[in-house]
């Protein structure tokens, strides 16, 4: 998860960083974190960051700092003598399959975003309205479930915060869901549902396709509204211009 | 080691009293201390179909209850020595049955025999839960058509998740399939579903295929179960189901649909 610094030296930093974690202290729970430096970066003058206050304030709720990036050669070097990691400059993108624009992307999977006025205001105090902090993107490890009994009427299977991957067949009546993408190696017989946090670069694949319904970040067709043609094939679904794309796989 | 089977399938009306009584039957018959208990409280078939419905005094909810001993509710079968039956109460229902209760009766009747049949009830409500809940094994009888196929799908999962193994974390209940009413004529004009589409859909091993007989219902109503008829496809059909869940290698005798098949043109003849 990256953390973006844009005005570290205001006194509510840590209190900000508390409420945040507050609105959902499960899902931030051990996250590891990344400092992002890039506004303080673009700073006339770039000013001294107390890295290990930084540190200790997000120990203190439970999150851990591992690391920085695009910062300056200047401003990463007190980071890198209380050992954090300085990692390669990259802009904030999306996730490495994204093929859109990335800040055109909003992100729905992230309820504590606020939106980020805070980069077109280098003077901390032009920056009132908005937060010093504003975590940007998440960039956990996913992680995947894998699936190898049959998933039968009546079933769910949740993959939260990742992939799911079932190796046998997915009944009418089942539902299979991840907030990633989904793969099916059977028969998809009941419902399947990739992205269910919102994700709309997530995918869904299978080797025999015939579901009830499925369903990308909220789009969805039932059965009735999916061509005969695609049944018993391979398919791979995907959001393409704010509607699904069914395309067969070779 | 005794063995618990539950004969199950989430849909009414697809042959599981019929199935439990000639398999029960069929299992004394090659020498095996055999009770077949009805869980089917307030829906009580078994002993009817069993031939014993006239010497029932005490059932199963009362030996739940400890109205009365186990020795006193099991009916002893005229037919074979090690055969009894634990027939249901006809004037409750579900709710008279308790978990512990079950689990109780069950072990006991674990130390007195070799294999305990339990008749379930429809539906995958309480009735249907107590009686898959002691399960070793379970026969998942289903008809060749979709809606019984779903269900026996929807009751596998129970199976995987509402059961002692389960509960334990034992080596989950061990799975037949039993596909009842088969009709290779309906089969080969597709009016029915075909075994191999069935056994893709539910992925458990097959443990027999009767064919669809005027001889079931004739036994059943006589109450004489049709293993007892050898002549029968049914009764041969049950007979080989015996063999397997004995762990035999037997041979399906309708593995295929060939519409031109023995059965078929036998069947063809009686249409």
């Amino acid at each position: 998860m990256v953390l973006r610094l844009v005005d570290p030296s205001r006194p509510d930093f840590a209190q900000q960083i508390v409420e945040k974690v507050g609105q959902a202290p499960g899902f931030y729970r051990d996250a590891p974190i990344v400092l992002d430096l890039e506004t303080l970066a673009r700073w006339p003058a770039p000013p001294t960051v107390d890295f290990a206050g930084i540190r200790a304030a997000l120990a203190s709720v439970g999150l851990v700092c591992v690391g920085v990036q695009n910062g300056t050669p200047q401003l990463t070097e007190g980071a890198r003598r209380i050992g954090l990691a300085v990692f390669p400059t990259i802009r904030p993108a999306g996730r490495a399959n994204a093929a859109r624009e990335p800040d055109a992307e909003p992100e729905p999977e992230r309820p504590a975003a606020r939106p980020s006025a805070a980069a077109s205001a280098p003077s901390p105090q032009a920056a009132a309205p908005s937060p010093p902090v504003a975590p940007v993107k998440a960039a956990p490890p996913p992680r995947t479930r894998v699936v190898s009994e049959p998933v039968r009427s009546g079933q769910q299977v949740y993959a939260k915060g990742g992939d799911l991957i079932v190796l046998g067949t997915v009944n009418a009546g089942g539902e299979v869901l991840a907030d990633g993408n989904v793969h099916i190696y059977g028969t998809l017989r009941g419902k399947a549902i990739a992205g269910a946090a919102g994700d709309r670069e997530a995918r869904l694949f299978c080797q025999r396709f015939d579901p009830e319904l499925v369903s990308i970040a909220g789009l969805f067709r039932v059965a009735d509204q999916i061509g005969p043609e695609l049944v018993g094939q391979r398919v791979g679904v995907r959001i393409v211009d704010d509607a699904l794309a069914f395309d067969r796989l070779s | 080691m005794a063995k618990v089977i539950v004969m199950t399938s989430g849909k009414g009306g697809v042959g599981k009293t019929t199935s439990t009584a000639a398999i029960g039957t069929g299992l004394a018959m090659r020498g095996e201390k055999t009770v077949v208990v009805d869980f089917d409280v307030g829906l009580r078939n078994l002993d009817l179909i069993m031939g014993c419905e006239r010497r029932v005094v005490y059932d199963f909810v009362n030996v739940v209850n400890g109205e009365a001993k186990l020795g006193q509710a099991l009916i002893k079968d005229k037919r074979f020595d090690n055969l009894y039956v634990l027939a249901a109460s006809q004037t409750r229902d579900k709710d008279a049955l308790s978990k512990e209760g079950v689990v109780k009766v069950i072990d006991q009747l674990r130390e007195q025999f070799d294999y305990v049949i339990c008749d379930s009830p429809a539906g995958i409500e309480k009735g249907a839960q107590l009686a898959m809940y002691c399960a070793d094994e379970a026969i998942i009888v289903t008809n060749p058509e979709v809606s019984s196929v779903r269900d026996s799908d929807r009751i596998l999962g129970l199976l995987a998740s509402k059961t002692l193994r389960s509960e334990k974390d034992l080596e989950p209940v061990k799975q037949h399939l039993l596909l009842t009413r088969y009709d290779v004529g309906r089969v080969a004009r597709g009016e029915m579903l075909k075994v191999d589409d069935i056994l893709e859909i539910l992925s458990i091993p097959l443990v027999g295929v009767i064919p669809e007989s005027e001889a079931v219902l004739r036994a059943s109503n006589t109450g004489n179960p049709v293993i007892l008829d050898s002549e029968n496809p049914a009764g041969k059909a049950y007979a080989d189901a015996v063999s397997r869940l004995l762990g035999h290698q037997v041979e399906h005798r309708f593995p295929s649909e060939q519409p031109r098949g023995f059965f078929a043109r036998l069947f063809g003849r009686a249409a």
